[in-house]
């Protein structure tokens, strides 16, 4: 059917590393990057998403390496996020191969570069990420770097801001539940998926395909950043679009 | 001047993943390369126009390049261009995204926004996703574009060609329970809305296809 969200797989790099953090304290490696993402290529994922999550400390060598290389045997979409925070970063990436950018810290500081970007790049280029943490019934507010600093911005209305603004996608994660299995905030996805009318993907907390399956009775992301789940060899992206084809 | 080979010139005017288009063409064995100055266009006996971004800028940006006459003395003779997603969408008469900008016209019919032919938040645009698509019965051209009906195909656009002859529509795309034109071709013209190169083998097979126009 036409309806499925996206099955995307969710890369946190270090260097030339796939890691996994936990509330993004806490890192394991776990193998090279590439390797991983080929393998979910041929396991059938709609996207492949690569978070450069020490981006800003070290140097950027690995992540372009990394997108070359993706690009020639990787035939799905592929996005890049990680301290991404001036336009020519933006142009450097997109012409080494990304089809998208994703951005948090350099949007939320200076919400204008959303159009900025969006205008040169086009809006479908341009996703942006936000890190929501709990702080109150249907209250989330927005963090950066790696869900670490506060922003002081409520999520719900810089999601709205994100959409005005001229993004094309808003990449949504739940601080709380990211790395610990235990679910998708149900609650913060369903409020911004209700909000917006541009995509979502939702992201954080995945511990088992019942997860997405609660999720997709109560909210309407268009798409579900898994990592953990595929990782840790739970499940494979095809026993997890065979199990949401059977249960929806 | 008269091309001796086969081979495929990507447009780079700024618009658009030239990197994956050219590495699509490569894992398929299929010559190209990418042209960057308008007066090589001549030399290469098949187009591609790729494009992501507005409409407005992929017009002037093709005309301040100098490739807006050449791409239209290409199909003058007749020889083949695809147009891949905003690339396709340049093919209309008009396109009417942040102001109304006149396209080649090489099909009947403007560009029009998913938001003015759906009004339900339940159906997000950009429209981004894997879609099987359904072939136009009316279309009479036997042709090997898509081998299997079971197949999805990667697409992610706000804007879509309104299409006035529906024996240009190939195929069709369900949008909010409407049917989108998606593969549109007119003699050798081949307009995709989805992205061949982003997906995976049955959208690689569609350069082997058009390398055999």
């Amino acid at each position: 059917m036409n309806d499925c969200p996206r099955i995307i797989a969710r890369l946190d790099l270090k260097g030339k590393n796939l890691i996994k953090g936990i509330r993004y304290e806490g890192l394991s490696v776990i193998g090279e990057a590439i390797d991983y993402a080929m393998k979910y290529y041929l396991d059938n994922a709609d996207e492949i998403i690569y978070v450069d999550s020490v981006a800003s400390l070290y140097g950027r060598n690995s992540l372009f390496t990394i997108i070359q290389q993706s690009t020639n045997e990787i035939f799905i979409p592929v996005s890049v996020g990680g301290g991404i925070s001036t336009i020519d970063d933006v142009k450097n990436l997109l012409n080494s191969g990304a089809d998208k950018i994703v951005l948090n810290k350099a949007a939320i500081e200076n919400p204008s570069l959303i159009e900025n970007i969006s205008n040169q790049i086009g809006s479908q280029s341009l996703v942006i990420s936000v890190q929501a943490k709990k702080r109150g019934i249907n209250k989330w507010e927005a963090f950066k770097i790696c869900g670490r600093e506060p922003t002081g911005w409520d999520v719900i209305e810089w999601c709205a801001e994100i959409e005005k603004r001229g993004a094309g996608e808003i990449f949504l994660t739940s601080i709380d539940n990211d790395g610990t299995e235990s679910g998708f905030d149900i609650d913060l996805i369903k409020a911004v998926t209700e909000k917006v009318s541009i995509p979502v993907i939702a992201s954080g907390g995945c511990g088992s395909v019942d997860d997405i399956i609660e999720l997709l009775k109560k909210a309407n992301p268009s798409g579900i950043a898994i990592g953990t789940l595929i990782h840790y060899g739970y499940e494979t992206i095809k026993s997890i679009k065979k199990k949401l084809k059977n249960a929806l | 001047m008269h091309y001796k080979k086969k081979i495929i010139g990507i447009i780079d005017y700024g618009c658009g993943n030239l990197t994956s288009i050219h590495r699509a063409t490569i894992k398929q064995n299929i010559p190209s390369e990418i042209i960057s100055e308008y007066s090589k266009l001549k030399f290469y006996s098949h187009l591609i126009i790729p494009g992501v971004g507005s409409f407005p800028n992929a017009i002037k940006s093709l005309k301040e390049r100098g490739f807006y006459n050449e791409i239209i003395e290409h199909k003058k003779k007749n020889k083949p261009i695809l147009g891949i997603c905003l690339g396709m969408q340049l093919f209309m008469q008009h396109g009417f995204e942040k102001e109304p900008t006149k396209g080649f016209g090489f099909f009947d019919g403007d560009v029009i926004s998913l938001q003015s032919i759906s009004q339900n938040n339940k159906y997000k645009i950009p429209n981004i996703g894997w879609y099987k698509i359904s072939k136009n019965t009316g279309s009479f051209e036997k042709n090997t574009l898509i081998q299997n009906n079971e197949n999805k195909f990667y697409f992610i656009h706000s804007y879509f060609c309104d299409v006035k002859n529906k024996s240009d529509c190939y195929y069709f795309v369900k949008f909010d329970n409407k049917n989108i034109p998606c593969i549109i071709k007119k003699e050798n013209i081949i307009g995709i809305q989805f992205h061949p190169e982003k997906s995976r083998e049955p959208g690689l097979k569609i350069f082997n296809y058009f390398f055999t126009l």
